[in-house]
């Protein structure tokens, strides 16, 4: 079963092309993006995730195109991006509140379960810019897996995590890749080795514009 | 669809409060004392817009709306990044909202946004009654329209255009960074070249008689007020890294010195635009400008400190030195 395929994708911004005629076809399983510095890893994830539109190329999420079908796609995919987007003013529960309505999605005992296994509870009504980066991290990845998403995309996830959120997050993706591809892009070898994800053979040619 | 919409809604408007709302707040602040400042008009300049939009509701004209929709377009274009929800946008393309929820939340923005707008039109409204409405509500849809059309539009990048430019060193960083909001930026220095522009038409319908000069002093005494605005952007620009430069073997003056030159040299544009023409049309005041090039310089080096450490008081600082040097600048000239 096939959850995400990709054909031909390409990035550039101000017209110069990031990389160019990406394919990928994968099953459910936990993958691994590595590499360098500006080899576009994090590009990549906000193309597959729908955050940037692609110079070229298709993307589907279970079956659902990601430009003609986008709010199928949208419904089964989880994307947890580097840096905050939310709002300074923000807290992590009107976060978590607008995630879960646009997913259509009621209470979800994983998501309560990160949440638990985060220790967010005290931080929910905190303003985003009044928490640390590990929490609004750890907030981003609850979100992340509201609505039982079939693709759940994480740029770098490990980032600002103290221990047992780490030990949390590796735990749960290990037991959510039998259902689901769990793509992350991560410079964190150790991590990546804790979540068993295999690192995909993905040389992203540094095209010349 | 109306649960999502009543949980986005107040963080798109709450978002375009913090980060637009100064906009607004100047606007109405600008309306106000200007009202004031026109003795017994504050009523006609409330309803003279009113009127206008109460005729073109009642007998529409391409041109008049096409002016009205320029403007419209106009009005937003710098304002896009906040209207279409900042940073977080980018995050909210990943969430599953239909294209008429985006749409909708957009238009709520942009009401608000437009909210001396709306204030013009119920003028219309009890200006030209019932007759009027559906013709307003026209106006305000075409409005809606043409503002949605605006933000979500392809713009040409004018950040790679000034990458490209052979720019010396010491200006390079700080040029790249007005262009960072190149329609703010660009817009605030337009004004700056019309002001030069302005000065050197009302001199040449004076026939450069005794008024010209003084005319333009005032020109490049409010250019230069308007120039000293970009001390306060750069800051807010160097902002962000000011602590990491705090720690590599780098001058604090150095900063200082960039944006000193930075802001000279936009100031030297209008003050050349002034000075050429008063040399074409009337030789004899090329004197007067060459002494004006250093006092020029002067002010707009003086007008840093205002703008930086006058707190809310700074522009009205700013702009009590700027008619004090417009002020000295005159009578030395006419003595």
């Amino acid at each position: 079963m096939t959850l995400l395929i990709v054909r031909d994708l390409a990035a550039a911004y101000d017209g110069r092309t990031v990389f160019s005629d990406i394919d990928l076809d994968l099953d459910p399983g936990a993958y691994a993006l590595t590499g360098g510095n500006g080899t576009g890893k994090s590009t990549l994830l906000r193309l597959l995730g729908g955050a940037q539109r692609p110079a070229a190329g298709t993307v589907s999420i279970d079956g659902h195109d990601l430009v003609r079908d986008p709010i199928e796609a949208r419904l089964r995919l989880g994307y947890v991006p580097d840096e905050s987007p939310a709002y300074p003013f923000m807290s992590g529960a009107e976060l978590l509140h607008l995630v879960q309505t646009a997913k259509r999605a009621g209470d979800d005992p994983v998501v309560e379960r990160l949440i638990a296994d985060f220790s967010l509870a005290p931080q929910l009504g905190a303003r985003f810019d009044a928490i640390s980066l590990g929490t609004q991290k750890k907030l981003l990845l609850a979100a992340g897996w509201i609505g039982h998403p079939r693709v759940i995309l994480l740029d770098e996830p490990s980032n600002a995590l103290d221990a047992a959120a780490r030990a949390a997050l590796v735990a749960r993706i290990r037991a959510d890749a039998a259902g689901a591809v769990i793509l992350l892009a991560s410079h964190d070898a150790e991590f990546v080795a804790d979540t068993g994800a295999t690192i995909l053979p993905l040389e992203i040619p540094a095209a010349a514009a | 669809m109306l649960k999502l919409y009543l949980a986005a809604a107040p963080l798109r408007l709450r978002h375009y409060a913090e980060a637009g709302g100064r906009t607004m707040l100047r606007q109405w602040q600008g309306m106000l004392i200007f009202g004031l400042l026109v003795v017994g008009q504050a009523t006609t300049i409330l309803m003279l817009p009113a009127a206008v939009l109460t005729g073109l509701a009642e007998a529409p004209t391409g041109a008049g709306i096409a002016v009205l929709l320029i403007a419209a377009m106009l009005y937003v274009l710098p304002q896009r990044t906040a209207i279409r929800g900042g940073e977080m946008s980018g995050y909210a393309e990943t969430l599953p909202i239909s294209l008429p929820l985006r749409l909708m939340l957009d238009a709520t923005v942009l009401l608000l946004v437009d909210a001396l707008f709306l204030l013009e039109l119920m003028l219309a409204g009890a200006i030209g009654g019932v007759a009027a409405l559906p013709g307003l509500v026209g106006l305000l849809l075409l409005v809606l329209a043409a503002q949605l059309a605006m933000l979500h539009a392809p713009l040409p990048n004018p950040r790679r255009t000034v990458r490209m430019l052979p720019l010396p060193a010491l200006l390079r960083t700080n040029v790249q960074a007005l262009a960072e909001r190149p329609v703010t930026n660009g817009g605030r220095y337009l004004v700056v070249l019309g002001v030069a522009a302005a000065g050197a038409g009302i001199a040449t319908a004076f026939h450069f008689d005794g008024r010209a000069l003084p005319v333009a002093i005032g020109a490049l005494a409010l250019s230069g007020f308007v120039l000293a605005d970009f001390y306060r952007l750069l800051r807010e620009t160097h902002a962000p890294i000011r602590a990491f430069l705090a720690t590599l073997p780098v001058s604090p003056r150095t900063l200082v010195l960039r944006d000193l030159l930075t802001v000279l040299c936009l100031g030297v544009v209008p003050y050349l635009m002034l000075a050429v023409w008063f040399g074409a049309f009337d030789p004899g005041s090329l004197a007067a400008f060459v002494l004006l090039a250093f006092a020029y310089a002067g002010l707009l080096a003086a007008l840093r400190l205002p703008m930086l450490r006058g707190g809310h008081l700074g522009a009205m600082l700013a702009a009590l030195i700027a008619a004090g040097w417009a002020g000295s600048a005159i009578a030395m000239v006419l003595k």
